[in-house]
């Protein structure tokens, strides 16, 4: 099966620092319906990868590939066809939506920017979008200070799925958000991509986040992949002290 | 002895009557760590800051709170001066927000030395160099000369936690200390925690959403939702054996996200 999404021995330095490659010699690939997870810490490079994987930046040396072919940041039409395809959540649903913009407005961006519907279609698309991450009909015509946490993070979703995307590429979606939101948003995602047969990248430094969503799992450590395969072998038999070390550091519940 | 800190039936209401707290009672004795947990608005940063006379304009505390001697609950801004640093001391999340980034860690450190224990010249230069050593920063005469944004997350943490403890307060106060670190310095910045309220008998305040951080952290729990205690009590009991919907929601969701740590995927 071809990849989506892959990276293949990407090195990445960022222009005007000496401070060394932010990544170095770094291969994955996301197959479709094969959620994985990003995890690392504070320099990992997790940032890199994630500006990478969204075109936002083009590698050193190394491919980045989706449906099998380099992606080109020059090639115009080929650009908006894979930003129609593979779109974004961030992580703080406080500052990624325009406080002054309504909620229906802020959704329809994509549709907009990537001409992908308008008039009475983009409308139907946007009421859709909400109901299917469970705001209520009216959600459109409100404001995101109107809303909580959880529910931003909602309306961040709502706007990522309203073009029809087949990846969604979510940067700590959940670290800002409660517990029990964490995992109503994760259960979500999981709904979604479920739903839609969509494949999510999940950049996080929380591994319990990963493992209660990815079925594959790449650890960074320093710009370079330290461990990576089944989230489930990762876990339960990490190749490296540093995966242990991730493992053990997680604080625990009495049991 | 009467407790470092005791607080009885705290209500803090904004100007047009909103109650945000609403008669919250709990004791921090010396030597005790006492956890608040609950989610976003559930009081729990109000309640920290009213315990420091802290209170953003707007917010009115009634009750009391008593620390020390003193009641907190309507108190001077000459009487507060006196308490906080000394009697209290804070550690916030966000180091950055704390410290002052025009000044170097020791000036900040040194501070409060002087101000509360006034330390002057060698004797000055000695404590901000044990705080510092104290907090088990590496290379302390480098960390001393640093400005914060020459300093890791976990550095600026740790300088933090030196100001917080540069006075010896009765009580340290912990509002989701590590909620901004990565998972491997959380554990160290913690562990420090632990060894120097246990080293100097302090009590501790420890406030956070993640129950799993609070519960290997403290030895009671209080729980609050929407400004009241839902439950309290050893958080060892709390977290096996919870009473109320509210904390078994809390621990229900922890143990789900332990859960997949610990199989791994579900089904893959």
């Amino acid at each position: 099966m071809e990849p989506l999404l892959a990276l293949d021995e990407v090195s990445y330095r960022y222009p005007g620092r000496n401070t060394g490659l932010a990544l170095d010699d770094v291969s994955f690939a996301v197959q479709p319906g094969g959620h994985v997870g990003i995890v690392g810490e504070s320099g990992a490079g997790k940032s890199t990868v994630l500006r990478l994987l969204l075109g936002l930046a083009a590698p050193h040396t190394g491919t980045v590939s989706f449906d099998g072919a380099p992606l080109d940041l020059r090639d115009r039409a080929g650009m908006r066809r894979f930003r129609t395809a593979v779109q974004p959540v961030f992580q703080d649903p406080y500052s990624s939506l325009d406080p002054r913009q309504r909620v229906d407005r802020i959704v329809g961006e994509p549709l907009r920017s990537l001409a992908v519907a308008s008039g009475s279609e983009a409308s139907d698309r946007i009421e859709a979008a909400l109901r299917d991450v469970g705001l209520d009909g009216d959600a459109g015509r409100r404001y995101p200070h109107e809303f909580s946490g959880g529910q931003r993070q909602r309306i961040a979703i709502a706007r990522a799925v309203v073009s029809g995307p087949r990846v969604l590429v979510a940067d700590e979606p959940v670290s800002a958000l409660d517990l029990t939101t964490r995992v109503a948003v994760l259960e979500l995602f999981e709904r979604l991509a479920a739903e839609h047969g969509m494949t999510i990248v999940l950049v996080s430094h929380d591994l319990a986040v990963v493992a209660r969503l990815c079925a594959s799992t790449v650890v960074l450590r320093g710009g370079r992949v330290v461990e990576s395969g089944a989230t489930r072998r990762v876990l339960a038999e990490p190749e490296t002290a540093y995966t242990r070390a991730l493992l053990d550091a997680v604080p625990r519940l009495p049991v | 002895m009467t407790p470092a800190v005791q607080v009885t039936d705290l209500r803090i209401t904004t100007a047009d009557g909103a109650v945000l707290v609403d008669g919250v009672t709990f004791a921090v004795g010396d030597g005790e760590r006492l956890g608040i947990v609950g989610e976003s608005g559930s009081g729990k940063s109000l309640t920290a800051l009213a315990v420091q006379g802290l209170l953003p304009a707007g917010l009115t505390a009634t009750g009391s709170v008593r620390v020390g001697d003193v009641e907190v609950v309507g108190a001077p801004e000459r009487t507060l001066r006196g308490v906080r640093g000394r009697a209290v001391a804070p550690v916030f999340q966000e180091p950055m927000t704390a410290l002052d980034p025009l000044m170097r860690a020791g000036d900040q450190i040194a501070e409060p030395l002087r101000r509360h224990r006034g330390l002057r010249g060698a004797a000055l230069r000695d404590a901000v160099l044990e705080a510092v050593t104290d907090v088990a920063l590496p290379e302390p005469d480098r960390v001393v000369r640093s400005y914060p944004w020459e300093l890791s997350g976990g550095q600026r943490q740790r300088v933090a936690i030196a100001m917080a403890l540069a006075c010896r307060p009765r009580v340290l106060i912990a509002d989701e200390p590590t909620t901004a670190l990565d998972v491997t310095v959380q554990a160290q910045v913690l562990d420090l925690l632990d060894r120097a309220v246990a080293d100097r008998g302090m009590g501790l305040l420890f406030i956070s959403h993640d129950l799993p951080v609070v519960a290997r952290t403290v030895d009671r729990v209080l729980v609050l939702e929407h400004g009241r205690t839902v439950e309290e009590g050893p958080v060892q009991d709390v977290v096996r054996s919870p009473a109320q919907p509210y904390t078994q929601r809390l621990v229900g969701s922890a143990r789900a996200l332990q859960d997949a740590l610990d199989a791994g995927r579900k089904g893959a």
